[in-house]
């Protein structure tokens, strides 16, 4: 196989814009990896802020690699090679330091794709102090415990100081004391270290029956976002990435509490940065890419205090640059449709996630039947004739009637386009519904996951419903959505069962031409474990496999808004009252106590 | 117009044409040089290209078109801001387009490629059927025709004129080809594109010409 036979042979050699000088002679080398294809990676925020910021460290060299796609692995291996990085292709086996971006589960099998393709044992039991030391970040590590066993070290949080004093450690320690007693240190001295192997496990069958760590990890971020470093600046690829834009970031955490939403409690608390350090930011941006599109991204966009008054100081960009601003995440509720029409864009998403108003107050997703109804009635006396919907189905105490409150919404929404219509166009509405995934930390954790025959049949339903020329149906695939179901609340026993459905040909699981469920099912078969006791509801007194961590917000408050989620009580955003999650105790709160 | 001849070479060869017009806007963004715009619902950057380079093929000789006038130190402007491998080498401003895509036939190629240089070249005006790998599976051409010249430097290398243009041999087709045709053996061949013709003529000439002066 020859180098030109290989699919976008971009992806694999760098020299991409804004790349910055590399260091030759820096003392500690550090190769961020993504367990994902480079298009994908490259459109993370999160490895970009820390790539400037690992960068800008005096002798600290940062380079990338992600997962190759399967044929450029195939000419690796046929050609003796060994993976290596974008920057200067030093194999990765030859870094001081590889981390790992953990940002969907299902990237899982990728990071022993690539340690396999570099040559670098799996389990860090196995790796010596001649390997290079390697750490997780990125928010699947508020449940890190599947993967555990491959990392030395665990990020918990946000990783812009907390990394940097990894990093700085290391360049301090190196040569000077074994990987042991450098683990030991940094987990003693650094505020969200979480050293996998000093932590052990009992289990009792499905459950855990004791953890013993050295102490509480408690997730790190950052205070002042204004204060925090944010690049104005970005690597800008010649090859198009799935998200090819410029993105700045308007606020960190998430007001609303939607409880089925682990970014609205892993994130917490809402933290803005101002109008004018946006404003310069995306200037900047702008300038130093050449991008002509600008996300302006945030959990929920809408909610940023600032919006109307950056939005105006971006005029001059719009005007004159010709950018397009892009603002992902607007909820029904902060929908503005002449924002969306004088952005030319042609088609609109929204989420109103349940079929039902008992099932939206249930999973807290504030927003009435009438915000939907007057958002899309807006949109279509604007000249819109494409929507699309996100639903949920498995939502707890959800019933047939929640399934046909769906199929209701999408006929109701278009009888109204055709009250509404600016056009002779049929309307066109997409309907997405993805199988709910109990995840860590939220009220939702102790959650079963919904049974195969239970989602066949709310599919067959749906399908029956909703044959109808404007309407199409789509839905994620049950086994994809169940192997991330395990993952989110799995324990340390995954680790094997990763390596074994490696071995079996698991690789680029996110992907559904790749995902691979025979190879986990014989991997559970060989390690002897039962995938059911991770799908099954958990007793609220019991140890979860993560309660080692302290996020910040409590467990008494999670069972709070569990027990509201019952009756079908709203709990207000915290931009409107604080409910004491827990992290009001920070003093970083818009509304106080 | 401001025509603008640039290399595309290293890491910048593997870039497709649409990466390449994607990343020409972008470079002449980050370099402040004001293009102008089409009207319409999807205002982009009035760009005109050369015909696309086959992906992995190092050029000398790019052109594009833009709608800017002079700008001072273009190609300073252009270069700081370009990725690794993409070069502004001249500049000339001419009063129209002169679609360089329609007019531009044949391009001259240095290959090297172990013993390419022992096959018979004057073989193929008799015949010249490439196998390739088409979108819908294995599809084969005679590409006689398209063939100009060819020069051998040595056993390991020569200099090709090929089609180029709208009607168009890729390099690397050619070389699949040859090697099919005289069993050489080969892995990925070397190759650069020297230089671009309108009807026999260098571009850098044709151009020459049209410098300061409205396009026919």
């Amino acid at each position: 196989m020859k180098f030109s036979d290989v699919q976008k042979p971009s992806r694999y050699v760098g020299g991409e814009y804004g790349v910055p000088p590399m260091k030759e002679d820096a003392k500690t080398t550090f190769c961020m990896c993504f367990p994902d294809s480079y298009e994908v990676g490259m459109s993370n925020l999160g490895i970009r802020i820390l790539y400037y910021i690992l960068n800008d460290m005096k002798d600290v060299r940062c380079e990338r690699c992600f997962a190759p796609w399967p044929d450029y692995a195939e000419y690796l291996k046929e050609n003796s090679l060994r993976l290596r990085s974008l920057e200067t292709g030093t194999p990765l086996a030859d870094f001081d330091i590889v981390g790992f971006s953990l940002q969907y589960e299902l990237s899982y099998s990728n990071i022993l794709y690539m340690l396999s393709l570099a040559g670098i044992p799996f389990r860090s039991a196995d790796r010596g102090d001649e390997w290079p030391l390697l750490i997780a970040g990125g928010p699947c590590v508020v449940n890190v415990e599947p993967v555990a066993d491959f990392f030395d070290v665990v990020n918990v949080g946000e990783g812009e100081e907390m990394l940097r004093n990894i990093v700085a450690a290391y360049g301090e320690c190196k040569g000077k004391m074994s990987k042991a007693e450098f683990l030991r240190k940094i987990n003693d001295e650094i505020e969200g270290v979480y050293v996998p192997s000093l932590t052990s496990f009992e289990f009792d069958g499905g459950r855990v029956a004791k953890i013993d760590a050295p102490h509480k990890t408690k997730r790190v971020f950052v205070r002042n976002l204004d204060e925090t470093y944010f690049p104005d600046k970005a690597i800008v690829p010649t090859m198009e990435l799935v998200h090819d834009r410029a993105v700045a970031e308007l606020f960190r955490g998430c007001a609303n509490g939607c409880r089925f939403c682990q970014a609205g409690f892993i994130y917490r608390p809402v933290r803005e940065r101002s109008v004018d350090t946006m404003t310069k930011i995306c200037f900047g941006l702008i300038k130093n890419t050449g991008y002509d599109e600008l996300s302006l991204n945030s959990l929920s966009t809408g909610d940023y205090s600032g919006l109307g008054a950056l939005i105006e100081n971006l005029r001059p960009l719009v005007k004159e640059k010709n950018v397009r601003l892009a603002l992902p995440s607007l909820r029904l509720d902060t929908f503005d449709s002449s924002f969306a029409q004088n952005n030319r864009l042609s088609s609109l998403t929204f989420a109103p996630e349940a079929g039902t108003q008992r099932l939206r107050n249930v999973i807290n997703k504030n927003i009435t039947h009438e915000d939907i109804v007057s958002s899309v009635t807006s949109a279509f006396e604007r000249g819109f004739s494409t929507v699309k919907l996100y639903f949920m189905m498995g939502l707890p105490t959800e019933t047939m009637e929640d399934i046909e409150g769906i199929c209701d919404l999408a006929y109701e929404i278009k009888d109204l386009y055709y009250k509404h219509r600016t056009s002779k166009k049929d309307v066109k509405i997409n309907i997405s519904v993805a199988t709910f995934i109990p995840k860590p930390h939220t009220p939702f954790q102790w959650e079963p996951f919904d049974s195969r025959d239970s989602v066949s049949e709310k599919q067959r339903y749906m399908r029956g419903r909703l044959r109808n020329k404007n309407i199409s149906l789509s839905w994620h695939d049950y086994d994809c959505s169940l192997m991330e179901a395990v993952f989110a609340r799995g324990d340390r026993r995954l680790s094997a069962v990763l390596e074994e459905a490696f071995a079996e040909g698991a690789v680029f699981d996110g992907w559904t031409e790749y995902f691979n469920f025979g190879a986990y099912l014989k991997a559970f078969e060989k390690c002897g474990l039962d995938f059911g006791m991770y799908l099954r509801e958990r007793d609220e007194d019991e140890i979860l496999p993560w309660d080692y961590l302290d996020m910040g917000v409590t467990k008494e408050f999670l069972l709070r808004e569990r027990r509201k989620a019952y009756l079908a009580q709203c709990t207000p955003g915290c931009n409107k009252a604080c409910s004491a999650c827990g992290l009001q105790k920070e003093g970083l709160c818009r509304v106080n106590r | 117009m401001l025509i603008v001849k640039y290399s595309k070479t290293g890491p910048a060869k593997y870039a497709s044409h649409v990466d390449t017009l994607r990343a020409m806007g972008r470079i002449l963004a980050r370099a402040d040089v004001s293009v102008g715009y089409s009207e319409g619902f999807n205002p982009h950057a009035l760009l005109f290209f050369s015909p696309p380079n086959a992906v992995g093929v190092d050029s000398l000789c790019e052109y594009v078109a833009v709608a800017a006038g002079e700008e001072r130190d273009f190609i300073g402007r252009f270069n700081a801001a370009a990725p690794c491998g993409f070069t502004a080498l001249r500049v000339w401003t001419t009063q129209g387009n002169p679609n360089l895509a329609g007019v531009i036939d044949g391009a001259r190629y240095e290959i090297k490629s172990p013993g390419i240089g022992t096959a018979d070249y004057g073989k193929i005006k008799d015949g010249f059927v490439v196998e390739y790998d088409g979108k819908d599976g294995k599809k084969s051409k005679d590409y006689a025709s398209y063939v100009i010249s060819v020069t051998t430097e040595n056993d390991d290398k020569i200099t090709a004129v090929l089609k180029y243009g709208n009607e168009n041999l890729r390099p690397d087709r050619f070389v699949g080809g040859v090697r099919a045709m005289f069993g050489i053996d080969g892995g990925d061949a070397e190759i650069i594109k020297t230089a671009a013709f309108v009807k026999g003529e260098d571009v850098d000439d044709f151009l020459d010409k049209l410098h300061n002066k409205t396009s026919p």
